[in-house]
């Protein structure tokens, strides 16, 4: 087994060095470039991906493998999937914002693709030093895409702030990382669940601190306070990326790891972790409550989302993984195009993300009015949306393994939210209308747009497609 | 036809999709796509009263298709004598709805008509539906256009009252999914396991599946839904907000239509499938019913704001409604179900009736008006007509319906029966006093001399409606011949 090491298997190794290919591509494509025409460097990096994609899709997909250090599987090359829609989606929307807020623009997509290799590498990761190193890659090229307005203080606080705890928080990773070698002698995931004994405190604490460096990735409370100041400040299109490539890789690393040894670990952690879902909703969808700040109340909905897939992870039934699955899908489809419209309509600059400022945007408006209604609507979960099944997916499990009362708690959380959806539409729809400009806006926009849009309410429909492939994509 | 009732439902769907491509300034055209479709759902709807097997008590008209196997959840309508003459009712009353609306909204006339015919869609839906997880999907999905109607062409308190609404919908909805979700998991255990969303299959095997306390809890959760839409007391404070402030229309659909879907709930959910707990459950609903009736009338009394009259006069009737229902004896029940029609049929044209003098004076305080019979005559008969309608007069719609309720009321609890029928004569007071005080007397503010009486538009909303009132007041027997044995299906499995 440990031979397979020295064995290559460039079959699994494809779709990363593909990824981290293309992002070097991108930044040599940048320096070709004239000044005039860097703007073009967005298709390149659209293509690349897409090419990636397809190549990942035909060979792993249809041919999976595992080793000792990547898993090839079909598990892997789903979350390939998620992050490389959110990244391609945030790509085709990023050019507006980068041009309004006058940014270099080539090496803001090369380090998207960096975060998507890394991300993957997270996802595929079969042992904890690989998936460390996943984790750093992407971790690194988001703490320098939070910062990539350099004259803004707010985006450099972000940076700072999310480079300070994440690094805190690596620590926390690689000494888990280290009990666990103690207790089990291995860093192979499947070793340690095999040698797990929930008697040995070495095992017991290692888990746990590992655990911990994936909640505050996810945002889960109580390590959730960065990201409402993180996703203020990073720029929007990265705040995108932020709450739905790095969040669902969060949660691929959680699955990888935490699936089978979770349910090792004891009644205790059971508890625990009851209490962290049941406060990450309630305290994200709180807090959005009493925000005013479009973005900001993004950024607490997303901690409240984050807890919506606690629960469905706590239920660690066979339905658990492909309604994470499928909910990280709809929430990718969903979060990035609120995020677009929240920053499009940002037409004032800084400040701009009131809520106030939404007022009469569905007559000035009615292309992006519509499309955040339907974007809102799969947030707050109601049919004939994507978010609704999503929801829907994650609490039967919850309910199959017999979290009642966390369901309830749920779903009352999710009552909760239509309030401040719904405001955005009230906003929108209902109020007397200011003196908004139109917004002006490319056609990469309108299409990525559009695909979400599709992809909600197909998603809603007709999840069965969907459905079909992730049950062939289970751990 | 194989397909007819998703024809029925989706044919308003489908106009809505047409009009998406029709620009916003051809307000003509918007207005011949809505009203098309709107008639054409109606037309295609007749055969389901014409074709429909009389003294079958089972669904009729079923339609089956996959949808997700994997989770047991199939597309699949029908409907029996419970919910064919709601079907009809949705389509017949949405005509007028949107033709009463020509001419009133002006402003944003697409998103209108568009948000109309999507709420018909879902409407329907919600009658037919034969799978649990589709019949959430059309209740959960029906929110949206309302919201919109309320939210966007109401008056001015509308987005409060939009907002209230949702919320206190979605409050009780999430609820019901939860225990939707579990009857789906456990529904089917008495049967050897499987998992389905099918009604009829939920049906036969839910009420063995559970010991008494689970089939209490989820009794409970869906019917905290259906209480907050029907509304019971203490459930009903959105009510009276909404229809204030939702456009004429938005009222009369609201009023005719979706609380009948609370009722509905109960007579199709809440009773088949756990009917131990519904049987412990009969004194709680029973007395919020015999309070919602008494507290709804006595508010009516006292209301200054005709429309605010109406709302509250809702509350009353439908506790009857509840009342009915929850005698659990055939007279109760079929009474029950004929009255969500009939309240839907009076309370709607009552909310058309305020309308008329709402566009015309822009006020709808009663104390605004008085000696309208001498200036409008043709209005004050129709108003009159109505009205008598409403407080149950002998002859017209509403005297079957709660003669026959309290009927049932009476042969299982007499107290209730006696303390309800005070709800009949309250509602004679304050509809006479109303009717009073906005008819007769001398026309004393000035304003009101000039008013012009019925329209050509107006008299099109009105006879279609009056119609059926006369119809079921005279002649009930083949609304009762078909609800009556789907109604005895329902009482044989509560024994």
């Amino acid at each position: 087994m440990r031979s397979a090491l020295l064995q290559i298997d460039f079959h699994i190794l494809l779709p990363h060095i593909l990824l981290a290919g293309s992002a070097i591509l991108v930044l040599l494509i940048d320096l070709l470039l004239p000044a005039s025409r860097k703007s073009l460097n967005q298709l390149f990096a659209v293509v690349f991906l897409l090419i990636t994609f397809i190549v990942t899709v035909f060979t792993l997909w249809t041919d999976p493998r595992t080793s000792s250090m990547l898993n090839g599987d079909r598990f892997s090359v789903f979350f390939f999937i998620i992050f490389t829609t959110s990244a391609v989606l945030v790509i085709m929307t990023a050019d507006t914002y980068l041009r309004r807020n006058n940014i270099n623009l080539g090496e803001f997509y090369a380090l998207i693709i960096f975060a998507v290799c890394g991300a993957s590498i997270m996802a595929a990761a079969a042992d904890l030093i690989s998936l460390f190193l996943g984790l750093e890659i992407m971790s690194v090229s988001l703490y320098v895409l939070a910062g990539f307005q350099r004259e803004k203080p707010a985006s450099n606080e972000a940076a700072m702030k999310y480079f300070l705890i994440g690094a805190f928080f690596s620590g926390f990773f690689l000494f888990g990382t280290m009990l666990l070698y103690a207790a089990t002698g291995t860093t192979v995931i499947y070793n340690i669940i095999y040698f797990a004994n929930s008697s040995n405190l070495l095992f017991l604490g290692g888990s746990v601190l590992i655990l911990i460096a994936f909640a505050f990735k996810a945002s889960l409370f109580p390590f959730h306070f960065w990201s409402p100041d993180v996703y203020d400040g990073a720029p929007t299109p990265i705040s995108a990326f932020m709450a739905t490539g790095a969040k669902a890789a969060a949660f691929a690393a959680l699955l990888r790891v935490f699936f089978y040894l979770y349910p090792l670990m004891g009644l205790s952690a059971e508890t625990a972790l009851w209490v962290v879902a049941a406060l990450t909703m309630t305290i994200g969808n709180v807090l959005a409550l009493a925000q005013s700040n479009l973005k900001r109340m993004l950024a607490f909905s997303s901690i409240a989302h984050a807890g919506y897939l606690f629960v469905g992870f706590l239920a660690s039934n066979e339905a658990t993984v492909q309604a994470i699955m499928f909910y990280l899908f709809a929430y990718t489809l969903m979060n990035v195009g609120a995020f677009t419209v929240a920053y499009l309509i940002n037409v004032r600059g800084e400040g701009g993300y009131q809520l106030s400022n939404l007022a009469g945007m569905g007559m000035k408006n009615p292309f992006l009015a519509i499309v955040m209604a339907v974007f809102m609507f799969s947030l707050a979960g109601i049919p004939p949306t994507a978010g609704f099944f999503g929801k829907f997916y994650l609490f039967r499990a919850a309910l199959d393994s017999g979290f009642v009362y966390l369901v309830i708690i749920a779903v009352l959380n999710s009552a909760l939210s239509v309030y401040y959806y719904l405001r955005v539409l009230v906003i929108m729809f209902m109020q007397k209308e200011t003196d908004l400009p139109s917004v002006k806006y490319n056609l990469a926009v309108s299409t990525a747009l559009i695909l979400c849009v599709i992809g909600i309410l197909n998603f809603g429909v007709f999840p069965g497609s969907l459905m079909n492939l992730l049950k062939l994509a289970g751990l | 036809m194989d397909n007819l009732l998703s024809l029925v439902v989706f044919l308003p769907l489908a106009g809505a999709v047409l009009l998406i491509f029709v620009p916003r300034g051809n307000q003509s055209l918007i207005k011949g796509i809505a009203l098309t479709a709107a008639l054409a759902a109606f037309t295609a709807s007749l055969p389901l009263y014409f074709n429909f097997e009389i003294a079958n008590p089972n669904m009729q008209f079923i339609e089956r298709y996959q949808w997700l196997p994997d989770l047991g959840i199939t597309y699949s309508l029908g409907i029996d004598g419970i919910s064919l003459f709601l079907v009809l009712l949705t389509t017949f009353i949405t005509v007028p709805c949107i033709y009463g609306s020509f001419g009133v909204i002006k402003d944003k006339l697409k998103g209108y008509m568009f948000s109309f015919l999507l709420l018909e869609t879902g409407m329907l839906g919600v009658f037919c539906s034969l799978d649990l997880f589709l019949f959430y999907i059309f209740w959960e999905a029906m929110l949206i256009p309302m919201y919109f109607i309320i939210g966007i062409w109401g008056g001015p308190r509308r987005i409060y009252a939009a907002l209230k609404f949702f919320i206190y919908t979605m409050v009780g909805s999430v609820l019901m999914l939860v225990a939707i979700i579990y009857l789906y998991l456990h529904g089917m255990d008495s049967a050897g396991g499987g998992r389905t969303f099918d009604i009829l299959l939920l049906m036969e095997n839910a009420p063995h599946s559970f010991p008494l306390a689970a089939q209490m809890y989820m009794f409970a959760a869906f019917a905290l839904a259906f209480a907050i839409k029907v509304p019971m007391f203490p459930f009903h404070t959105w009510l009276p907000d909404a229809h204030v402030e939702a456009p004429t229309a938005g009222s009369v659909i609201l009023a005719g239509v979706l609380l009948k879907m609370g009722t509905y709930g109960f007579i199709r959910f809440c009773i088949p499938f756990f009917p131990a707990a519904a049987k412990e459950f009969v004194p709680l609903i029973s007395i919020l019913a015999v309070i919602g009736i008494v507290y709804g009338a006595m508010v009516s009394v006292i209301q200054k704001d005709l429309k605010k009259l109406v709302a509250y006069s809702s509350v009353s009737h439908l506790g009857f409604v509840m009342l009915g229902l929850f005698a659990f004896n055939s007279p109760g029940m079929v009474g029950g179900v004929l009255q969500m029609i009939n309240h839907g049929l009076s309370t709607g044209a009552l909310f058309f009736l305020v309308g008329v003098i709402y566009e015309r004076r822009h006020t709808r305080m009663i104390a605004d008006f008085g000696g309208l019979a001498k200036i409008m005559p043709m209005y004050w008969t129709v108003f009159m007509i109505v009205t008598l309608s409403s407080l149950g007069l002998p002859g017209l719609n509403g005297f079957v319906g709660e003669f026959l309720i309290l009927l049932g009321a009476f042969q299982s609890n007499q107290v209730y029966a006696i303390i309800s029928a005070s709800g009949v004569i309250l509602a004679a007071v304050y509809l006479l006093w109303m009717f009073r005080r906005a008819m007769y007397g001398k026309v004393e503010n000035p304003a009101n001399e000039k008013l012009s009486d019925l329209n050509l538009r107006e008299w099109l909303v009105f006879i279609p409606l009056v119609i059926p009132i006369v119809w079921i007041g005279i002649y009930p027997y083949p609304f009762l011949v078909r609800i009556g044995p789907a109604v005895e299906k329902v009482i044989a499995l509560l024994h």
